[in-house]
């Protein structure tokens, strides 16, 4: 492992340290204040491949006024400060690149209002997908879940334009939310959307329309503006009526017509168009072992589908059934069979699908996941070539070809991206990984795929190819929002 | 009855789990298990593989020696017969699973697959 970034730093200065730990302690209480190195250390590093860096101080608030002064105060002093909350964002983006102060918000956790008529709930950032789906399954409302662990952040991932179960028919998260409340680097609290008006009226937060649409200024900004401490998200009616399809498959060109067929349809929640080896990381094939062998289904699709009543639901197998019968003239060995099948085979993990959000412990156990998670178009031609591409790459440097691709918003665009175990005790594998992330980076980019919850070594060279007028903007914006770059410094190299 | 490494591949893997999950639940299908000396090759459209039970042991492998019963089934059959859309007599007597070697081991086969497809 390389040398942690940071440690330095914590033998010099240490008169500046203890005014700093006086300050926030006065801000947040000793007990959630710590400097302890070993406490540090969990904050320096994730599950990816990138670099890890120590932070010098942790504090949990629990107010946005406690956040008001610990932004007001490192703004004084010029301290970075990185906003945390669980840390599984598969990016890098809470490794304290420059030091500094890691707000974690875990203890702001609550939900603080469901607006039913509107249908939208107001949360805080400690808020989990685990929390809000406990909440809504009191309701006859749901929320949508990622692949993801039930402990990571709503807002987190809404901020950082996550994806979900229910994207192919909204979209990425950003679009969902009715409006925020802020903290900016100096301090300020600002709320967005219908709240600017009537923020104390939590029943009042239900469109960020129509007006200046500020919101950009935090989504996707990974932290770099400020610290969001309270969003609106949307929620929809829950239908009685729900169930899954499972498609295998051997033709590529053929499948992604197949999945594109069905999402003009119009019918789905959402849809997965996966690799063999995928599925079997799902299944708990153990790291290495995820490889297709020749005979098998090449492709899997998961299709998830429900209905208010019988009828809608046979209507709407009916187009499934007949768009599979489409795909099977011209890839005949294609199947579609229920998920509950698949789980009789190969178990609960696989079934797990259907209750998201769930720890898939095989994706987390050899202590290193990352991806190349983008977003792209959906030309068939560029799809089925990025799938070549990042397949040559994958076997180059002999990890599983795990592509989990999702279209999105009505098939407008395509999340375009791969899973990638890996693990941090073998020698030599994190650095075999970064090569293979900076070549698919390179190689996709170039295909037209731009990187989400981008790490910061990818947004760099973004930087460089981007067009300079709108790097130029990107850094206006910044510089004026937080002039001193306080705000989780070195994330996109825009200082 | 010793467990051994899963298969990787898709189907074998499965099979494999379907029988261990099977085995567990059933002290009636453990046993019989427990006493099916049998190499059973499953011939798909995908691909063959084998089930081989020897000395309450089992293992599924890809790897094909010396089958004593072999079927003949297509993953679409497979799937219908665990969907409940058709049964597995009915697709015996329809010629869409056939013993290619075996069929006096019909009893046996008939229920080993009952069990693991029900």
């Amino acid at each position: 492992m390389k040398k942690l970034v940071g440690c330095d730093k914590l033998l010099e200065s240490s008169e500046k340290h203890d005014i700093i730990k006086e300050s926030l302690i006065k801000i947040v209480g000793e007990q959630w204040y710590s400097d302890f190195p070993e406490e540090l250390l969990i904050y320096s590093y994730d599950m990816t491949e990138n670099d890890p860096s120590l932070p010098e101080f942790v504090v949990m608030p629990r107010t946005s006024e406690e956040i008001q002064k610990i932004l007001k105060f490192a703004n004084e002093t010029k301290t970075p400060v990185v906003p945390f909350i669980s840390g599984n964002n598969v990016g890098g983006l809470t490794i304290p690149l420059k030091g500094g102060i890691v707000v974690d918000l875990k203890r702001m956790d609550s939900i603080l209002h469901f607006n039913e008529d509107d249908m939208y709930v107001i949360i805080e950032p400690g808020v989990t997908f685990g929390h809000l789906h406990a909440f809504l399954e009191k309701t006859n409302y749901r929320y949508c879940y990622p692949f993801a662990p039930p402990f990571t952040s709503v807002i987190a991932n809404a901020l950082l334009d996550g994806l979900n179960n229910l994207s192919l028919r909204h979209g990425s998260m950003n679009e969902w939310i009715n409006g925020i409340e802020a903290i900016l680097p100096n301090g300020d609290l600002v709320k967005i959307g219908t709240c600017c008006a009537w923020g104390d009226n939590y029943d009042l937060w239900w469109s960020r329309n129509p007006m200046p649409d500020l919101l950009g200024l935090f989504t996707s900004w990974q932290g770099m503006t400020g610290i969001v401490t309270k969003m609106a998200v949307q929620v929809w009616p829950r239908r009685p009526i729900r169930d899954w399809r499972i498609v295998l498959s051997f033709n590529v060109e053929e499948t992604y017509k197949f999945v594109k067929t069905l999402t003009h349809l119009e019918i789905l929640n959402d849809i997965l168009f996966m690799s063999i080896e995928t599925v079997k990381m799902i299944a708990g094939v153990p790291y290495g072992k995820a490889k297709y062998l020749e005979g098998e289904p090449r492709w899997v699709c998961l299709l998830d589908f429900s209905a208010n009543t019988k009828l809608e639901y046979e209507a709407k197998l009916d187009m499934i059934n007949t768009a599979f019968k489409k795909l099977k003239e011209v890839d005949p060995k294609a199947n579609m069979t229920n998920l509950d099948v698949m789980e009789k085979f190969y178990g609960k993990k696989v079934g797990d699908i259907k209750n998201l959000p769930v720890t898939i412990g095989p994706m987390l156990e050899y202590g290193g996941l990352t991806w190349m998670g983008t977003y792209m178009t959906t030309k068939t031609e560029a799809v089925v070539n990025g799938i070549k591409t990042a397949f040559d790459l994958i076997d180059k440097y002999r990890f599983e070809k795990c592509l989990y691709s999702r279209s999105m918003k009505g098939h407008h665009y395509f999340a375009f991206r791969f899973l990638l175990r890996f693990s941090k005790l073998q020698e030599g594998e994190t650095e075999r990984m970064q090569k293979l992330q900076e070549e698919l980076f390179n190689s996709l980019f170039e295909l037209g795929a731009f990187p989400y919850k981008t790490p910061a070594r990818f947004a760099k060279q973004i930087l460089k190819r981007a067009d300079p007028n709108w790097v130029n903007l990107l850094k206006t914006i910044k510089s004026t929002i937080d002039p001193n770059g306080i705000m989780n410094p070195g994330r996109w190299g825009l200082e | 009855m010793e467990i051994p490494d899963e298969p990787d591949d898709i189907l074998g893997l499965g099979i494999y789990r379907r029988i261990k999950t099977v085995t567990e639940i059933s002290p009636d299908f453990k046993k019989f298990v427990n006493n099916l000396n049998e190499n059973i090759l499953l011939s798909t459209d995908y691909y063959d593989f084998m089930i081989k039970f020897k000395d309450e042991n089992f293992e599924v492998t890809r790897e094909i020696e010396n089958p004593t019963i072999i079927i003949k089934i297509k993953i679409e059959e497979f799937f219908k017969i665990m969907e409940k859309r058709t049964s597995m007599v009915f697709s015996f007597l329809k010629g869409k699973m056939k013993f290619k070697k075996g069929l006096t081991k019909l009893f046996k086969v008939y229920k080993l697959f009952g069990n693991i497809l029900s």
